[in-house]
């Protein structure tokens, strides 16, 4: 399984753990709920800036070799080396040049866990 | 038919909140073939011996109408990688297959007795050029049914040419199932027709 490349350089990060459940309010006015899943999944939104345009070339040819599909993800928490199966949870890249500074890229990835 | 189940499952339907999750597992068995088990989770789930993989699909409620139909459950799925569309082709639609849709705790997954279950068979099925797959679920129409199974014809064969009953073992390959050429086949004595039935029907 593909594994997703190490950019540099990683400025921002979103940890979600979704656990969907279900919700209802009764007629009385009690909200009853009940959990819908039995495991909960992450969500990781990776925020990258002052990316080089070598790296923004390895992120674009991974996206395209690997959208639809599943891949594994290093827990970007350096504290945590869990590997996380996931999917793009996004269907473009959205990059941004910055020309004011070292003129380097921006973007920012979500990754589901699957 | 209702269920005796356990007393920690009735507290647990009780609860305004729960952490526990009510369990939506369906067998799929077609006649000698492996079942297919799967669960509405996002997780496996091992019941009853069986491992239940992780699936996306929609169970409607039963459907009962005013023109006396006979009740159906649907359920449809998006066949997104299409394994189960060739199944299904190969299998003739895999009508009459027996669905088993149980529903359980995920806390007391040792209890092999579930919430609810309902045993339903296949009878119909539909697929998009989507990949949408739209198994309706329910019992058999008796109103379908041919009853009596057997219709008595004067001049008219039931039995296949050569099968067990027909019992011709010789060398021709044709027979249209009247007596005559039963007869010159001297295979007469087995004629599956009724040629002493009257020519004006039962009721005359």
């Amino acid at each position: 399984m593909a594994i997703f490349p190490t950019i540099k350089i990683l400025t921002g990060l979103t940890v979600k753990n979704i656990k969907i459940a279900n919700r209802k309010t009764s007629a009385a006015g009690y909200p009853m709920s009940r959990a819908r899943a039995t495991i909960t999944k992450k969500e990781f939104t990776l925020k990258y800036v002052y990316v080089s345009s070598a790296d923004k070339a390895t992120v674009n040819a991974f996206f395209d070799t690997n959208q639809g599909l599943s891949f594994n993800l290093d827990n970007p928490d350096p504290t945590d080396t869990t590997i996380f199966t996931v999917i793009f949870g996004q269907d473009s890249l959205d990059w941004v040049y910055d020309n004011q500074g070292i003129g380097r890229w921006a973007t920012s990835i979500i990754f589901q866990e699957v | 038919m209702p269920l005796d189940i356990s007393t920690n499952a009735i507290i647990e339907k009780n609860k305004l909140t729960s952490i526990n999750v009510e369990l939506l597992l369906i067998e799929v068995k077609y006649q000698a073939e492996d079942s297919i088990y799967v669960c509405l989770n996002n997780a496996q789930i091992v019941w009853d011996g069986n491992t239940y993989l992780p699936a996306i699909f929609n169970l409607t409620g039963r459907n009962e109408t005013k023109e006396s139909e006979v009740p159906k459950v649907n359920l449809t799925f998006t066949d997104i990688n299409r394994f189960v569309i060739p199944l299904l082709e190969e299998f003739n639609g895999a009508n009459g297959a027996v669905v088993t849709v149980s529903l359980v705790d995920s806390k007391y997954l040792d209890n092999t007795t579930p919430k609810l279950q309902e045993i339903l068979e296949i009878i119909d099925v539909t697929i998009t050029d989507k990949a949408d797959v739209n198994i309706s679920l329910g019992a058999e129409n008796l109103y379908n049914l041919r009853i009596p199974l057997n219709r008595y014809l004067k001049n008219s064969c039931r039995f296949d040419f050569k099968s067990t009953l027909c019992g011709y073992a010789g060398t021709e390959t044709e027979c249209n199932r009247t007596y005559a050429r039963c007869k010159e086949l001297e295979n007469g004595t087995r004629f599956g027709g009724f040629p002493s039935v009257g020519r004006k029907g039962f009721f005359s």
